[in-house]
């Protein structure tokens, strides 16, 4: 192998190191070295814990090089109670689902909704919170009537999806993300956004659209029924989504939930999660 | 038995995708590379203004990578009140990434026509557009056909980018069954075996071109 071979070799090498490093983060661990953890929970590389991250406001993004959103934020609580320092790295919902059944990520967030479907892939945490269909217009539209004969516009992976699709005489786009689909409406091609409550508030921001949650109707279920969200866990390590769902219910208990929900736009009525149900 | 169960019940709806996925790539390349053709002959015309600008739409074209370009024609345009639907947004972004990678594609096929038969048309008197019409298009557009036949099985597959439009081809809709089942692997191998079954009968067909075409050269 001639010296130029190798240089170029060397040049790979040293640029895909780089490249590598930059697909995961690591917040600065604030693990004391006298932490004693609340349960000692074990996880996919010890002392941290894995975090794989959807960019879904407000339920999971990156901040500041650091996890934030709701599930984030009760996620960095839990690992501070568990002694683990935090790796995470972005994901679609399309790479976390494996990468959690895979156990190559301890858990995955994104405000994930319960369902019978989901439950039988991965481990879905005790219910979190409660995710409104919420439908933002210019005209303030509140119901499905309001909504018939129009074009509408949601997000792939939403329980109602299929429900709005069969809306007599409406047009239901689905869009991959949010973002998308706050951005469809913008350019005029939608009359109306029906998104999760919290995601809704996000794609508002600074923008002039009245939010409300769609009233009660039998032809979407998801009015009759709010969605309860979960982070994901690998369905192996069960001694981790039960720690978790133990620091759950007591954050529920002494408020820590609500104040979260409210630091992004959501009502306390959402910590009211009701008993546990898969949709 | 589940998992072929699971396809038998995901496969109408992946099927809808594909059409709407072979639909796109068709009207692409149909608009896309008579588009190139035009690039190709302009980046040769004598006037350099012409060829500057040509040439930089063509850099420009085969530089950004396909995302960028539907990203720019879906979401893009309306800055402009210019709203084009998905489907149409898809067939534009494709068509102008096709244009700028084919004329290079052609460009290296005209050229390739031997100087001979064009100092031979030119003696004996024929005019430079029947040169071009007649002789250097169609001896060009053979030679570069299996690649152009490549590039248009590439095209399909870059389609599956459509899905961050909304549009519901065949990723698009693998996807969506993913989102509610959680099973992506399984739901997107199906997709990938149902590109398959046109990319491989695609393939095979591009090398039974070339070899037909260089049959005289053995």
């Amino acid at each position: 192998m001639n010296k130029r071979s190798l240089t170029g070799i060397g040049g790979v090498a040293v640029v895909s190191a780089l490249l590598l490093s930059g697909c995961s983060a690591a917040s600065e661990s604030t693990v004391a070295d006298d932490c004693e953890p609340r349960t000692g929970v074990e996880t996919v590389k010890e002392g941290v814990l894995t975090v794989a991250l959807t960019n879904t406001p407000p339920y999971s993004l990156e901040a500041d090089g650091s996890i934030s959103g709701i599930d984030s934020d009760m996620m960095t609580e839990f690992a501070a109670e568990e002694c683990l320092s935090i790796e995470f790295a972005p994901y679609t919902y399309a790479t976390a689902i494996p990468a959690t059944e895979q156990a190559r990520v301890d858990v995955a967030l994104g405000g994930f909704y319960r369902t019978e479907a989901r439950a039988e892939v991965v481990t879905l945490s005790d219910p979190l919170y409660l995710d409104e269909l919420s439908v933002y217009s210019e005209e303030g539209f509140s119901t499905v009537d309001e909504l018939l004969g129009k074009t509408i516009g949601t997000v792939e992976g939403y329980l109602w999806v299929d429900d709005l699709k069969n809306l007599p005489g409406t047009e239901t786009r689905v869009y991959p993300d949010s973002l998308s689909l706050a951005q469809d409406l913008k350019a005029g091609r939608l009359d109306a956004a029906l998104d999760g409550y919290g995601a809704a508030t996000i794609a508002t921001q600074g923008e002039d659209y009245v939010i409300e949650v769609l009233k009660e109707d039998a032809r979407v279920d998801s009015t009759n029924v709010p969605s309860q969200t979960a982070v994901l866990f690998d369905p192996a390590n069960t001694a981790l989504s039960d720690a978790f769902n133990a620091l759950a219910a007591e954050m529920r208990e002494d408020g820590r939930l609500v104040k979260i929900l409210a630091a992004y736009g959501l009502p306390a009525s959402a910590a009211e999660v009701g008993d546990s149900r898969l949709i | 038995m589940e998992l072929l169960s699971d396809w038998l019940e995901w496969s109408p709806r992946l099927l809808s995708g594909l059409w709407v996925s072979v639909q796109v790539t068709a009207l692409s390349l149909l608009v896309g590379i008579p588009l190139g053709l035009g690039l190709a002959l302009l980046s040769s015309v004598k006037s350099r203004v012409v060829r500057i600008l040509t040439m930089i739409f063509i850099e420009v074209g085969r530089g950004m990578p396909a995302i960028v370009m539907l990203q720019m024609v879906y979401f893009g345009l309306p800055e402009f009140n210019i709203v084009l639907d998905s489907f149409t947004a898809t067939v534009v972004a494709l068509s102008l990434t096709t244009s700028a990678y084919t004329s290079e594609i052609i460009r290296a096929g005209l050229r390739a026509v031997p100087d001979g038969e064009i100092e031979a048309a030119d003696a004996l008197g024929i005019k430079r557009l029947d040169v071009m019409r007649f002789i250097v298009v169609p001896q060009g557009f053979r030679i570069a056909l299996p690649t152009l036949m490549g590039f248009a099985i590439l095209i399909l597959q870059v389609s599956s980018l459509a899905f961050t439009l909304g549009l519901p081809e065949l990723l698009s809709q693998a996807y969506s069954v993913g989102a509610s089942t959680f099973h992506y692997l399984e739901v997107l191998t199906l997709a990938g075996l149902m590109y398959l079954v046109i990319t491989v009968p695609g393939g095979w067909l591009v090398e039974n071109f070339e070899k037909r075409l260089s049959r005289h050269l053995s």
